[in-house]
């Protein structure tokens, strides 16, 4: 818990320093982030190379943003909201290029993986088909299960996000779900 | 006699009970996905439902499956490119505005539009004046 306040207190310092134009520390923001933006540009536009752009344009416009960063929320959380919106002007730029599948995937680091290894498996079955299902969604309806279902965001933070409203949000989540029960059940 | 599927059925308010069933089944299926994800609720007559109605059941089930994928997808961090760190700093603005000169900067053009506001007012009434 200390440890933890700790990290947060000197989260703070390395942006109150970035914010004055250091650059030093907005590299080691940049460091500590760099893979859950990552992973999120990735669970969002589906291709490596494409999310390592997404995620590469979402620190530079941080960094031209950090003067308006106020602290309201936490970095991790402003961070992610802008590689949202990365993701999407890119993807907007491209067109419906639907980078393939998450067959090119990222090497995945399975934190959870202890003890129970049957339970690891089962686990590791089910995401892998979860992850094919994910892949059958239009980019919209991907984009609004990524947030709320893994991510945890609000139907407000989404509609926001996306620039819709919250019904919106809310009628693309449903639909996405159910389509993601079919195609797991198609699979079966 | 009210009969689906060759079956004998019961009437309630004129309507046939198998058919009332089969409308809060559409109902309550309909929702479930947004019970086991996003942690809904349902009425109490549409819980005693799901308790007695295998298809719902079965779509409770699937859902709970699906949650166990999302649970298992929050664990997984991918490894970003090992240039990316480099490549963002890189291309980094290097004279980024810091807040003050933006104040100043918003500062400076509303001052501006008053003063612009204000001459051309002048110019009119003087302008009405002469005439």
């Amino acid at each position: 818990m200390q440890h933890a306040a700790v990290k947060s207190g000197d989260e703070e310092h390395l942006i109150t320093r970035a914010q004055a134009g250091d650059e030093d520390a907005f590299q080691e923001l940049v460091r500590r982030h760099q893979h859950g933006v990552f992973t999120l540009a990735m669970r969002l536009v589906n291709d490596r190379e494409m999310a390592a752009d997404v995620a590469q344009d979402a620190f530079i416009r941080a960094w031209r943003g950090l003067p308006t960063f106020r602290g309201d929320a936490a970095f991790k959380t402003w961070i992610h909201r802008i590689t949202v919106n990365a993701a999407w002007t890119l993807k907007k730029r491209l067109g419906r290029h639907t980078a393939t599948s998450l067959d090119d995937a990222p090497p995945i680091a399975d934190v959870s993986l202890s003890g129970d290894l049957e339970r690891a498996g089962e686990n590791l079955e089910l995401r892998e088909r979860l992850r094919g299902a994910l892949n059958q969604l239009t980019r919209p309806q991907r984009t609004v299960v990524v947030l709320k279902d893994i991510y945890g965001w609000s139907h407000g933070e989404i509609a926001e996000a996306l620039g819709i409203t919250v019904t919106a949000a809310k009628v693309r989540l449903h639909r996405a779900h159910h389509r993601l029960r079919d195609h797991l059940e198609d699979e079966r | 006699m009210n009969v689906i599927a060759g079956r004998p059925m019961k009437v309630i308010a004129g309507r046939p009970m198998k058919v009332m069933t089969a409308r809060r089944c559409r109902s309550v299926k309909g929702r479930i996905s947004e019970v086991v994800l996003s942690g809904e609720l349902l009425s109490p007559e549409d819980e005693r439902h799901v308790g007695q109605c295998l298809a719902c059941q079965a779509e409770v089930a699937q859902f709970k499956m699906i949650e166990r994928g999302f649970s298992a997808m929050r664990v997984q961090i991918a490894t970003a490119p090992p240039d990316l760190v480099n490549r963002v700093m890189a291309g980094l603005d290097r004279t980024p505005i810091p807040w003050f000169r933006r104040r100043v900067a918003v500062s400076v053009s509303a001052v501006s539009a008053v003063a612009v506001a204000a001459t051309v007012a002048v110019a009119m009434r003087r302008r009405q004046a002469a005439a």
